[in-house]
């Protein structure tokens, strides 16, 4: 084999294996995203089992242990998210849209949640549903694009 | 018809900056640590050959901070991964090319 293809092998493997390092590491924002479309769901079926407990304390203990799992697992996610994004940046989701996303969640939990309260005992919960849908769909896109 | 190897770029072709290349072109930036701990060299020859590259116009190097503490990311420019793209195609044409020896 002549000298300029065997150097030519040796630069592409050595430029392989670097590439799947990279890779490797990378940041998934399918998890991060995934996790930030179930949390107002949940959420929303936290705050509506809290409103029926009409101020139960058994309830209320099982409403604040709920909410810090949920918290506790969004940050989680999160964290291990940024913790690869601090050494190797790479992302699909532009800022603009990452804001959008965050404000049409809560704005639908909390916005949806307050205007159906009187009507339905699940007011919060179809308000973190509607939240939910568009983050959940672009979740849906990362996950098929990986 | 000349062959592939005139067109080699040779601020690329060497193993380090092309491995620098190689794994810039998979992100938007990477850190310098972790750039080194992966291609395994050290800090003073990553810097010499990260220098090198920016002087081409092919990486562009970012100082900043985390916390407290400082850190740097590495950039593919345009020009960078054109040079590379182009780098890459060529070598996976001279791999490809059968030799002498193999067409008889």
């Amino acid at each position: 084999m002549e000298p300029t293809k065997r150097d030519a092998e040796t630069l592409l493997t050595g430029a392989g294996r670097v590439e799947s390092a990279v890779r490797a590491r990378a940041p998934r924002e399918y998890p991060a995203y995934l996790w930030t479309g179930v949390t107002p769901v949940l959420a929303g079926m936290i705050f509506d089992l809290n409103r029926g407990g009409d101020g139960d304390s058994a309830v209320a203990t099982v409403v604040g242990i709920l909410l810090m799992v949920v918290l506790a697992a969004f940050v989680a996610v999160h964290v291990r998210y940024w913790r690869r994004y601090r050494q190797v940046r790479r992302r699909s989701t532009s800022k603009r849209l990452e804001w959008a996303l965050a404000a049409w969640s809560a704005a639908a939990l909390f916005g949806l949640g307050f205007l159906l309260a009187d009507t339905t005992g699940i007011a919060y919960t179809v308000g973190g549903i509607v939240g939910a849908v568009p983050t959940l769909l672009w979740a849906e896109r990362l996950r098929r694009t990986a | 018809m000349t062959h592939p190897r005139a067109r080699l770029d040779d601020l690329v072709h060497q193993p380090v900056r092309f491995s620098i290349l190689a794994g810039l072109a998979q992100a938007d930036e990477l850190e310098f640590r972790f750039l080194r701990d992966t291609l395994q060299i050290s800090d003073s020859l990553l810097s010499r050959q990260a220098s090198t590259l920016e002087q081409a116009g092919y990486v562009a190097i970012r100082k900043g901070h985390v916390g407290k503490w400082p850190r740097t990311w590495l950039q593919l420019t345009p020009a960078g991964r054109t040079a590379f793209n182009d780098h890459l195609d060529t070598l996976r044409e001279i791999v490809e090319t059968p030799t002498q020896g193999e067409t008889r």
